[in-house]
């Protein structure tokens, strides 16, 4: 992958993360609470706290419930739909530690968007 | 029929042996150390000496454990063993298994004892299918311990075997070199573990259902379970035996979905050890009265499962409830579309329905407030996407070809026939799904009122669902036949096939009363009763085959449905009889009914014959004879009190139910049979 597309890739899990914080509440997460992190290898760490559907996207560390690791590639295809999360964890291409039920909620989040 | 296989299972684990405890997998024998849909240990084989074990006897303990009594030696005709050797074995997070070799000599001696170990992972599609792997196996022993693995890619699963007891480790398992004073005694603890597949960092306990840790707690948790649930005694010998044979069946399915707290019921053993929507949720509607925790878990783990958007691999949409959900390969890396699958047309109004039961006996209010936004969604879910053609019938076609062809529960591919027995067109809507959808509008009208705040709602659905059954009973309805059409198809012709379906109707309460009357009379009628209970189809249709899957075969849950049904109309002395017949043929599998047995007139054969199939337990199969037990005594919820209206077979002089858990708390329940209130 090119410089350029690696800057692109940068900036598509910046925008992901930017549009959650922005639309602030999730109906599908409404009964859904607690923080998770986002362990992206090649980009900055963050963290997602959920309140009842509630949503707060934060680049300082929060204690988490649940941590999510994988490659960017992943995650992109991820958070554009074009890669099932559950597949992805039963794979082990998505890492999940901690709270399960609250890592595989967050496709809720993730899917309806086209990164 | 001679049993080959020892079987035990609990929470997510399942172990199939011979009978002498050995696990030796080929393509025909299905052995293994199953979890997660894989199985993690394909050999498991004892030998001293380098020569096999034969049995003496062996002892299924309880669903969770079984003891294997051996001697050396090959199956000659006399044994004149000098050694013993037990093996016990109790399966939670793979397997701990206690070896106890004794010498019946008077002199010491040493031996060699071998337990070869390995494992080939496979999903167990591949098992059914026959598949070859695509990934690398390897063997390690570390830390005295001996892994075996399985890798594609970043698809990693492992096996662990540990010994108390000293033991030479290799990469083909391990080796006890023991000796042994006259009448001495060796024993050793060998533990088989399966990590957590899901987890980042593996824990040999991490993510376990609670109470699996120790050799004990299995016991004391399903005497917990047995004594929670409520009391029988009958006049009729064989009913305790039936209903303590379900509830041991339904504590043994218990699956824990670990998405949400607590167990819900597995479709069945061993290879529907999963959630299935339809599955899980009959057989929760059918152990409401009996153990309603199953339903509360079923439907909060359907409903964080529920669909959310458009994806036709898996038949997802929103709103809509999951067929099923798998963990193996062949799932992970998308060869197969359970992450989850939702190729069921029948499971989204079935959520509704049973929601709606669920509080009519627990009172479970913040259930229902809780989960309003799924109903909402999957009432949306009805009328939008269920409903592909705009008919107003819910329909159903698979989007790919790894989906499956019938989406209701006769999901076999060449279940909806005419009546000549030829083949209808997809997309086909069955009839008892309009039913459910009925039957769920109306229950969810009445939590729109009662919970929800929502009166406009509730009046929106019940015109909805009035009009629905105006129409169903002008478009469904054979006048010929006088019994509804088992589907309208593709090409919008009514399949004309008489079958067990129509019964259905009379459950959800969609039939108008004098079409209902001539259902009765088909259901009845020796042509689909079959004296054993109601056959899938009637005898003397193109299709009809006593031994064909659901094309004349008597399912015990469908008759359980229809049962509800007639006594749902009014139909008491019928309802009676096809609970009697049914709860009759348990009694000739040990109390245990199977999925189906063949479709044979009753006076054909003396006993019923079961359909070959694999999966014994059947969780809907387990939970039939406690929905017969409610239809019996009529047992329904009436604002905070159960209503109790008994109408017995004569078989049966007595019935009495005590401690009925609900709203109510606990209450009791009395019968008493036709002959006995003359």
């Amino acid at each position: 992958m090119g410089s350029s597309q690696t800057t692109s890739t940068a900036e598509r899990i910046e925008a992901f993360f930017d549009e959650l914080a922005n639309r602030g509440h999730v109906p599908l997460l409404d009964h859904v609470t607690g923080t998770l992190e986002f362990d992206i290898e090649g980009a900055d760490r963050r963290w997602i706290t959920i309140n009842r559907g509630g949503l707060v996207v934060s680049h300082n560390s929060v204690p988490p419930d649940c941590v999510l690791t994988c490659d960017t590639d992943t995650f992109i295809r991820i958070i554009s739909g074009k890669q099932n999360l559950v597949a992805a964890a039963i794979r082990g291409s998505v890492r999940v530690a901690g709270d399960l039920a609250l890592g595989l909620r967050i496709q809720r989040a993730v899917r309806d968007d086209d990164g | 029929m001679a049993e080959k296989t020892v079987s035990i299972l609990e929470g997510n684990t399942f172990v199939v042996s011979d009978l002498a405890g050995n696990i030796e997998a080929t393509p025909v024998d299905t052995h293994g150390l199953f979890a997660w849909d894989t199985r993690f240990l394909s050999r498991w084989v004892l030998t001293i000496d380098g020569q096999p074990l034969q049995t003496l006897s062996r002892d299924d303990l309880d669903y969770f454990s079984a003891q294997f009594f051996l001697v050396p030696g090959t199956g000659t005709v006399y044994i004149d063993a000098d050694l013993s050797v037990m093996r016990k074995r109790s399966a939670g997070n793979g397997f701990r298994e206690k070896l106890l070799v004794r010498n019946e000599k008077s002199e010491p001696r040493d031996l060699e004892l071998c337990l070869e170990a390995a494992a080939d992972f496979a999903d167990l599609f591949e098992v059914k299918d026959a598949l070859a792997k695509k990934g690398e196996t390897y063997q390690r022993v570390e830390n005295g311990r001996l892994v075996l693995g399985y890798r594609r890619e970043t698809f990693v699963r492992e096996t662990w075997v540990t010994s108390s007891a000293p033991s030479a480790l290799d990469e083909k398992g391990l080796t006890f070199r023991i000796h042994l004073e006259p009448h001495g005694e060796w024993q050793a603890t060998i533990d088989v573990r399966v990590p957590d597949v899901l987890k980042a960092t593996p824990e040999v306990n991490g993510g376990a259902p609670p109470g699996t840790t120790s050799d004990a707690a299995p016991a004391k948790d399903l005497e917990s379970w047995l004594s929670a649930a409520p009391k029988l005694t009958c006049d009729w010998a064989p009913m305790a035996r039936v209903y303590q044979r379900s509830l041991v069946d339904l504590a043994a399915l218990r699956f824990f979905p670990g998405i949400v707290e607590g167990a819900l019921p597995a479709a069945g053993l061993p290879w529907f050890m999963s959630i299935f929507g339809r599955d899980s949720l009959l057989t929760s509607f059918q152990a409401l009265p009996f153990v309603p925790e199953l339903a509360v878990t079923t439907l909060r783990a359907l409903a964080a499962w529920q669909g959310t958007r458009r994806d036709d691999f898996r038949d997802e949409e929103p709103g809509k409830i999951l067929h099923e959900l798998r963990f193996g390969e062949m799932t992970a890396f998308e060869e197969r579309p359970h992450s989850p699958y939702y190729g069921s047309a029948d499971s989204t109004p079935l959520f509704l329905i049973l929601l709606d039961e669920t509080e009519r006996w627990t009172g479970d209010r913040a259930l229902v407030e809780d989960l309003e936004g799924e109903a909402r969604a999957a009432l949306n879910w009805i009328d939008s996407y269920g409903d592909r053609n705009g008919d107003g019938y819910v329909e159903y076609e698979r989007h790919m070809k790894t989906g499956l062809e019938n989406q209701c529960w006769k999901d076999s591919w060449n279940s909806i026939l005419f009546a000549d027995g030829s083949l209808s067109k997809l997309p086909r809507s069955t009839c008892e799904i309009q039913g459910y959808v009925y039957d769920a509008k109306l229950r969810v009208a009445r939590l729109a009122r009662n919970f929800w705040n929502d009166p406009a709602l509730a009046e929106r659905l019940e015109r909805d669902a009035a009009e629905l059954k105006a129409r169903f009973n002008r478009d469904f309805w054979l006048p010929d036949r006088q019994a509804f059409a088992l589907a309208i198809d593709g090409e919008g012709r009514k399949v004309d096939a008489i079958t067990s379906n129509i019964g259905h109707l009379l459950w959800s309460g969609i039939a108008d009363p004098e079409r209902a009357a001539a259902c009765v009379r088909h259901l009845m009628g020796d042509h689909l009763f079959s004296g054993w209970g109601i056959r899938t189809m009637a005898e003397g249709e193109g299709g009809y085959n006593p031994i064909g899957y659901h094309l004349g075969t008597v399912w015990p849950h469908d008759n359980s449905i229809i049962v509800a049904g007639l006594t749902r109309y009014g139909y008491r002395e019928e309802a009676a009889r096809v609970a009697m017949a049914i709860l009759d043929a348990a009694t000739y599998f040990n109390g245990r009914l199977p999925e189906a047995f063949a479709g044979y007139r009753r006076d054909l054969t003396s006993f019923p014959v079961e359909y070959p199939t694999a999966c014994s337990p059947q969780a809907w199969a387990s939970g039939t004879p406690l929905l017969m037990l409610r239809a019996l005594l009529g047992l329904e919820p009436m604002g905070e009190h159960l209503l109790v209206d008994p109408a017995l077979p004569e078989q049966i002089g007595w019935l009495q139910i005590l401690d009925i858990p609900g709203r109510w708390r606990r209450t009791d329940a009395f019968g008493r049979g036709l002959s006995a209130r003359l």
